[in-house]
């Protein structure tokens, strides 16, 4: 990493650690994650009755992650852009000498590494469900790291996406939407519900393309690496055009 | 600017290539089948066993997947499984296996055929434009090797169908299951039971019954991968020679001359497996009288006399009479009843869930919550290699006789497969057994439940008459003697297990709700398991145990102590770290506040100096 990779990146991680925004979000993730995992499905109509939990998996946590990572990804990634935009940063950033690259690079690794907190913060989960088991198998730990890295990709590929819809839109709220619209589409074109509406064409494309059949591959605790590159090249794609769209900028 | 603009296209350029190489790459890779299977036991690769059933196929064995086109929509991935699975185990058939895939349509032909295998469609419901659309569909594999056909409905892989990667987990065992099927049709298994009419319906009595012994789920579980024959020893007549293991479903009055041909089958190197009971806790023709004990929290067991005690005594094992209980037990919840005082004062009674422990629903573990072993299993066995946990319902125990076994048998061994805790107990029960039964403060040890006599074996008839079918006629010429002791190389196996209930159909029905929510129920499945894997390690080797193993692993939550400390879980899991995320911020936030605190004899000197750009989204530090 470079040293105005890791300047950018520590400078943007700070800014997190100091927005109340994040510690909001955060908070919401985490209490989203913990009633859903702990009180079934609430949007499926669970109960707050008991504890739901009677094998020593966590498939159902990670079920919930993506429907999470959908909202608060887009809101965490909001902020990096139209900030910079709106306050006239941008324009003294370009003056620096710095490269457009290495700027994208450095906010989004301050983003995932946020990401990575927040994915790290839920593991106490794991333990628990690890000591309760009844018998010494315990937890199978394979599908939990196989969920945790596709969180992270996920996540990272989230984050490509919010930052390039900031680096598009001046306002905030709007490239907040744009963000959540498009993770939200990627997400939803894999789910079950949708697949099974769909031509077969189209539902054959549906699942190649999005996020959640990926997403569940991996968090069965495989991975493979078709599901490996596809992240990988898609936030690599959105970064790209990330630069390009600062390029313009700088352009015009 | 021109400069700038042409660097703007050439990036415009750059991310058009990036986007083509992105769906390049991602084209390139569909194919590549390249994966870390992370699961402790490795669920999602395909079974070492399977790859070596495959690799030890000598002909070519035909498939034919009868699936409908288009099917519906959450079944579409099926084709792709099949053959994915397929081109797999392919590779180690050395292209030994060929397929197809046919949708039978309206072929009027092909659907005589189909029906003549006893093969049907299914009827299932679509979703086409926002409707629910009702359809027939075949989802079916044909399996040929020379003229021997076995079928796999593909329905058989139950939930596991709906899902993509669940296929792709459990259809290369049932496939391996159907290739063993064909390719070694000369390996048959034989049941023994007592068939009986079940109990009239009394919806419509006029309803002709067929008798049956309720072990349907035990046959159809076998038929995946060997013949199953209902052997019936009457009259002296021999255990066919293509039976390789002969499983005795709960003996009762066998006769001396029907229990010498199993004897004599046992010498000829045959497997015998007993499940034997000294007091039937369920029958599937008295269901009423074992609901209604249940209900009164007992169990009704009956009597049962097997006619085999002296036999399985020569082998070593010693039947008891009594019943086996024991501490490591499950529990039961049942409504109890529970006196309360009323308006005035008036004493009521109100039914109240009570959760008892149930001695007769032993509970065998292999290790304990630390991971020990508990001594209850020989984990070493093929059988009982990756069972967790095994459940009996009230066995009969065994004695065992390693003394006289010894000095019989010559060269034969016999091993303790299953025991109890060291907390268990034999009761005399005869009509009822109480739940919640408390444990004696004497007599407490650890009893053999599952045992085997293996190696070379004396006849229990070498020292006796060989006994006659019919009446005795005097001075009638002796039958011929049989073989007196088993021949070295052809070793036989006699498995005998101290419970039956657990291999019967009838259980889940009277039981399974009440063990359902306890863990007992997934026990006396492992059970059956234990069973499965007995006649297929003792005859077919250890493939069908290897591709069976990965799923029995228990992986459930201890609820007892999760409702113990729910607060706390709760708490730790919920509240816990948004808590400490909070007073993480807060701490941040007082030292932010002190980083830019400033002295007012500084302030006045800095508001003269020009303004600079600072906040949490400028890029100044940059």
């Amino acid at each position: 990493m470079t040293c105005a990779v890791f300047t950018i990146f520590w400078k943007e991680f700070r800014g997190f650690v100091t927005s109340p925004l994040a510690y909001i979000f955060l908070i919401l993730f985490l209490l989203w994650l913990g009633v859903n995992y702990f009180f079934g499905n609430i949007a499926a109509g669970g109960s707050f009755t008991g504890i739901q939990v009677k094998e020593a998996s966590l498939e159902s946590l990670f079920q919930a992650l993506p429907s999470a990572f959908v909202i608060i990804v887009p809101a965490l990634a909001m902020r990096l852009w139209p900030d910079e935009i709106k306050l006239g940063t941008l324009e003294l950033l370009m003056t620096y000498p710095v490269r457009s690259w290495e700027v994208v690079l450095g906010k989004f690794l301050a983003g995932l590494a946020l990401i990575g907190v927040a994915l790290a913060l839920t593991l106490v989960t794991p333990l628990t469900v690890d000591s309760y088991a009844r018998t010494a198998n315990g937890l199978d730990w394979g599908p939990v790291w196989g969920s945790y890295a596709a969180s992270l990709l996920l996540g990272g590929a989230f984050l490509a996406v919010g930052l390039f819809a900031g680096a598009l839109c001046r306002e905030q709220v709007t490239a907040f939407i744009v963000a959540l619209f498009t993770c939200g589409m990627l997400v939803l074109l894999g789910t079950s519900a949708f697949l099974i509406q769909s031509a077969d064409w189209f539902a054959d494309i549906a699942r190649q393309v999005s996020f959640t059949v990926r997403f569940e591959s991996m968090a069965r605790g495989v991975l493979d690496v078709r599901d490996l590159v596809y992240f990988a090249s898609f936030t690599a794609l959105f970064l790209f055009l990330n630069v390009v769209t600062l390029e313009a900028r700088k352009a015009s | 600017m021109n400069v700038s603009r042409s660097r703007f296209w050439s990036w415009v350029a750059g991310g058009a290539l990036v986007a083509g190489i992105t769906l390049a790459l991602n084209v390139a890779v569909s194919d590549v089948r390249m994966e870390a299977d992370l699961t402790q036991d490795q669920r999602f690769t395909l079974p070492p066993a399977v790859g070596r059933i495959c690799s030890n196929l000598s002909d070519t064995c035909r498939i034919t997947v009868y699936l409908s086109d288009p099917m519906p929509s959450y079944l579409r991935h099926l084709s792709r499984s099949v053959s994915t699975r397929l081109k797999e185990m392919n590779r180690f058939a050395d292209g030994k296996i060929e397929w197809e895939f046919v949708d039978p349509g309206q072929d009027q032909e092909l659907l005589k055929k189909l029906a003549d295998l006893k093969l049907q469609p299914l009827s299932l419901q679509d979703v086409r434009g926002g409707e629910a659309v009702a359809g027939v569909y075949w989802m079916t594999m044909v399996f040929r090797h020379g003229k021997e056909i076995a079928t796999l409905p593909l329905t058989d892989l139950g939930q596991d169908i709906l899902k993509e990667e669940r296929t792709l987990a459990s259809l290369p065992g049932f496939i391996a299951a159907r290739i063993l099927r064909v390719t070694q049709p000369d390996i048959s298994v034989g049941i023994v039971s007592d068939k009986k009419l079940p109990p009239q319906n009394p919806m419509n009595p006029q309803q002709q019954q067929e008798a049956m012994d309720g072990l349907k789920g035990l046959r159809d579980r076998l038929a995946t991968h060997c013949r199953v024959k209902d052997v019936t020893l009457k009259n002296g007549v021999p255990v066919p020679d293509d039976v390789k293991a002969l499983v005795l479903f709960r003996p009762e009055n066998l006769a001396d001359v029907d229990l010498y041909q199993v004897d004599q089958y046992l010498m000829r190197g045959g497997r015998v497996i007993v499940l034997h009971d000294s007091r039937s806790m369920l029958d599937f023709d008295r269901e009423q009288a074992i609901g209604m004990g249940l209900q009164q929290g007992n169990f009704a067991p009956r009597a049962v006399t097997s006619g085999i005690d002296a036999w399985l005594t020569h082998y070593g094992m010693k039947p008891d009479v009594g019943v086996l209980l024991d501490k490591a037990c499950f529990q039961s919840q049942r409504l109890g009843r529970q006196q309360v005082t009323g308006p005035g004062g008036v004493p009521m009674f109100v039914m109240t869930p009570v959760t008892s422990d149930m001695p007769a629903l032993m509970n065998v573990i292999e290790s304990d919550k630390d991971g020990k072993p508990t001594g209850q299993v020989d984990a070493t066995e093929l059988c009982l290699t990756g069972i967790a946990q095994l459940g009996f319902l009230a066995p009969s125990p065994f004695t065992v006789e390693s003394a006289s076994f010894s000095a019989t048998h010559k060269g034969g061994n016999l091993t303790t497969l299953v025991s109890s805790s060291p907390n268990a107990w034999v009761s005399d029960a005869k009509d009822t057994l109480p739940f919640g039964v408390t444990p004696p403060s004497e007599g407490l040890a650890r009893r053999p439940i599952v045992m085997r006599a293996s190696g070379r074996l004396r006849s229990f008839f070498a020292e006796k008459e060989v006994p006659i079918a019919g009446e005795v006629v005097p001075d009638a010429p002796k039958p011929p003697r049989g073989l007196e002791e088993s021949q070295p190389g052809n070793d036989p196996q006699l498995w005998v297990v101290a419970d039956a209930d657990f291999a019967f159909d009838v259980w889940p029905q009277v039981l399974g709700q009440r063990l359902g929510a306890i863990g007992g129920a997934r026990a006396l499945v492992n059970t059956s398991v234990m069973l499965l894997n007995m006649v297929d390690a003792s005859i077919l080797g250890p493939e069908m145990v290897e591709i069976r193993r990965p799923r029995l692993a228990d992986r459930s939550v201890d609820e007892a102590r999760v409702k113990a400390d729910r607060e706390s879980i709760l708490f730790n899991n919920i509240a816990l770290m948004p808590l400490a995320l909070v007073a993480f911020g807060i701490v941040v936030f007082i030292w932010r506040k002190a980083q830019t605190f400033v002295p007012s004899h500084r302030a006045a000197a800095v508001s003269t100096a020009p303004a600079v750009p600072e906040g949490e989204s400028g890029g100044a530090s940059t």
